[in-house]
């Protein structure tokens, strides 16, 4: 520390000695002046005599100009005395000097005493946002979790919480282990796979490697329908350049996932941008999803239930038949429906109840037969007219859908003017059939609706371009 | 010459000196920055002999580049864009059949090996350049860098940075057809 203080010492002397020896230096003598304008003076006369010698100038004139400059020069030495005098009084600035020798250290030390501190707090540019706290609660509850593991290390489900609580406190190395532990203790299991190789591709920023290609692949073994690792199974293939075949992996997973599946929109995206990489047309290679395993309740008319109402006590009893029982009863009380409708048509409640319930059974023809039924009974329904049309639509969007679809659409865009779907069919029916302003109609008021950033709009913005 | 234009001729030199740096740095912005030569392109790959990931372990040295068209990648497990590239040489190994050598650059041998059990194993037979030595003679600015290597083991094509699909694409691979006739 005292090493500090000397060297600061003399670098602070080292700082001043110029400045002393500016402001102790004798100023210097003022004469330059006026020995200069002598000079002048001298050639003056010189040249006066010159011109003399050649005739320029009469004797008089020379005298006259003689006069002038002595006068001139006379003047000059006057003011050349009176400069020196006063410079005679001027001395060396020494009160400066010894001012700024002790302002100089001084003003040093003002600076360096609050500023030269190791432990003053840091200036960012920026700082980083804190990290979400961990609620304490949840550090205890993993704490607990760990120790208990420690003392039974075959707790499976202890292994799965914590497994879980890592990948949700963005430990993806811990949540690794965990699973590890968890696919250790239930070895084969697809689920357990699919997780583990999940929290491998998070720990790997996203990147799915052979380890977790390997677990998705065994996952998807044991469960085909394991969306998850359908979906990262095509993202690996994404990563190792095979565009195709991730969009083949991603096609087959939509064909495969009901209409309603939380995970659709993000596989349609990926299948957007992976197609216009290559130049395909993600529209058409798009396939339609699956009818939707619960119908979303909007779509539920508001006069009757799904299927056939029970009676509580029916449920009662139903509960405790087999389910080959509960199936038999059911098609019993469906058919019984249908007789019923066949002497009542006009119930268009009964006809939609019946429609879902053939869904349900998975008899499709029989569905839109009851639908028919349905909107013969009332043709404004406009849930009858959306569930025609998605039970009659074409496999691919490309095509362009049979008559009955195509007349079902229709009267959907009738009732509801804005319905996309509609929108979308009618507008390239339009444009097969060559009627180019109708469908740049219908597929400019599809567009108005469409989000900024849905992935259909590009490709609809082309096809609309081409109409022209 | 007399000393008054000596001092004019003074006073022009700061305009001297901007007009030729700013030459120097206009011609500098009509260059591709990301274009990183290379000294070894069409010449004999360095000498070198590795050491294997651990001991007892086959290595990699330059007898091991000749004879047929194949790529060295320099990787590192702590390096993340090769996690990135990974997948690419995986597929190029097990579905295209190349030879990839790999140099491990500056990492620890169980590191390594961690990574290569997780990300797959796409290397022919691997050197652990330790101490960066032989990534030197490389002139291997970061890793990842991946070399095409062809049948006289020369250094035919060098690309820094993390391989891309298109780079596997459209380059290294009709090289590696190219150089393979």
């Amino acid at each position: 520390m005292i090493g500090f203080w000397l060297v600061a010492a003399a670098l602070t002397a080292l700082a001043l000695l110029p400045l002393l020896r500016t402001l102790l230096r004798p100023p210097p003598p003022l004469e330059g002046a006026a020995e200069f304008a002598r000079g002048v003076y001298a050639a003056q006369v010189a040249e006066i005599e010159r011109d003399l010698k050649r005739g320029i100038l009469s004797d008089d004139q020379a005298r006259a100009a003689r006069a002038e400059v002595g006068r001139r020069l006379l003047s000059v030495a006057d003011e050349a005395s009176a400069a020196t005098k006063a410079s005679g009084s001027a001395k060396p600035a020494q009160r400066t000097a010894l001012v700024v020798t002790l302002l100089l250290p001084l003003a040093a030390l003002g600076v360096y005493l609050p500023l030269g501190q190791p432990n003053l707090p840091a200036v960012p540019f920026a700082t980083r946002p804190p990290e979400a706290p961990v609620p304490p609660q949840v550090m205890e509850a993993v704490a607990k979790l760990e120790a208990g593991l420690k003392e039974n290390p075959d707790d499976v489900g202890a292994w799965g919480l914590l497994a879980q609580t890592y990948g949700a406190m963005s430990r993806p190395a811990d949540a690794v282990n965990a699973w590890r532990q968890v696919l250790r203790l239930s070895p084969g299991n697809g689920s357990v796979q699919g997780a583990l190789a999940e929290a491998l591709t998070v720990a790997a920023d996203g990147v799915v490697g052979e380890e977790a290609v390997r677990l998705f692949t065994e996952a998807v073994a044991a469960d085909a329908m394991d969306a998850r690792a359908r979906y990262y199974l095509g993202m690996a293939r994404i990563q190792a350049g095979d565009i195709r075949g991730a969009l083949d992996r991603w096609t087959a997973l939509v064909a495969d996932s009901p209409a309603d599946a939380p995970w659709l929109p993000t596989v349609r995206a990926r299948i957007h941008d992976a197609a216009t990489q290559v130049g395909l047309d993600p529209i058409a290679i798009t396939p339609s999803p699956k009818p939707a395993s619960a119908p979303p309740p909007a779509a539920v008319p508001s006069g009757g239930g799904a299927a056939p109402a029970l009676s509580p006590e029916q449920m009662q009893a139903m509960a405790g038949m087999s389910q080959q029982d509960q199936q038999a009863t059911i098609n019993s009380m469906v058919d019984g429906l249908q007789a019923k409708l066949k002497d009542n048509p006009g119930d268009a409640d009964g006809w939609m109840r019946l429609a879902r319930a053939r869904e349900v059974q998975g008899n499709l023809d029989a569905a839109r037969d009851a639908l028919r039924g349905a909107v013969k009974a009332d043709p404004k329904r406009l849930a009858a007219w959306l569930d025609l049309s998605r039970l009659t639509a074409p496999d691919d969007a490309q095509t362009q859908g049979s008559p009955e679809f195509l007349d079902a659409m229709a009267k959907v865009l009738d009732l509801a003017p804005d319905n996309p779907q509609a929108l979308y069919y009618l507008g390239q029916q339009a444009a097969n059939e060559g009627k180019n302003d109708r469908a740049r109609d219908l597929w400019g008021r599809l567009l108005k609706q469409l989000p900024a950033d849905a992935p259909q709009r590009p490709e609809l913005q082309r096809r609309m371009d081409s109409l022209k | 010459m007399s000393a008054v234009t000596r001092h004019r001729l003074l006073l022009l030199l700061p305009l001297a000196v901007f007009l030729i740096l700013g030459g120097y740095f206009a011609l500098g912005l009509t260059r591709d920055p990301s274009i990183l030569p290379s000294m070894l392109i069409d010449k004999p790959a360095p000498v070198f002999a590795l050491p294997g990931l651990s001991e007892g372990e086959k290595g990699l040295s330059n007898a091991d580049l000749t004879g047929k068209v194949q790529l060295i990648n320099v990787f590192a497990s702590w390096c993340a864009p090769c996690r990135v590239e990974h997948p690419l040489l995986m597929r190029l190994a097990n579905e295209q059949g190349v030879t990839i050598h790999a140099i491990n650059y500056k990492d620890k041998p169980d590191a390594a090996k961690a990574f290569l059990a997780q990300m797959g194993n796409p290397y022919t037979s691997i050197g652990a350049d330790k101490d960066g030595r032989v990534a030197i003679d490389f002139g291997v600015y970061g890793v990842p860098e991946t070399y095409v290597i062809d049948r006289q083991g020369r250094v035919r094509y060098r690309h820094v940075g993390p391989l891309m699909p298109f780079d596997v694409d459209e380059k290294i691979l009709p090289m590696i057809r190219e150089l393979s006739k």
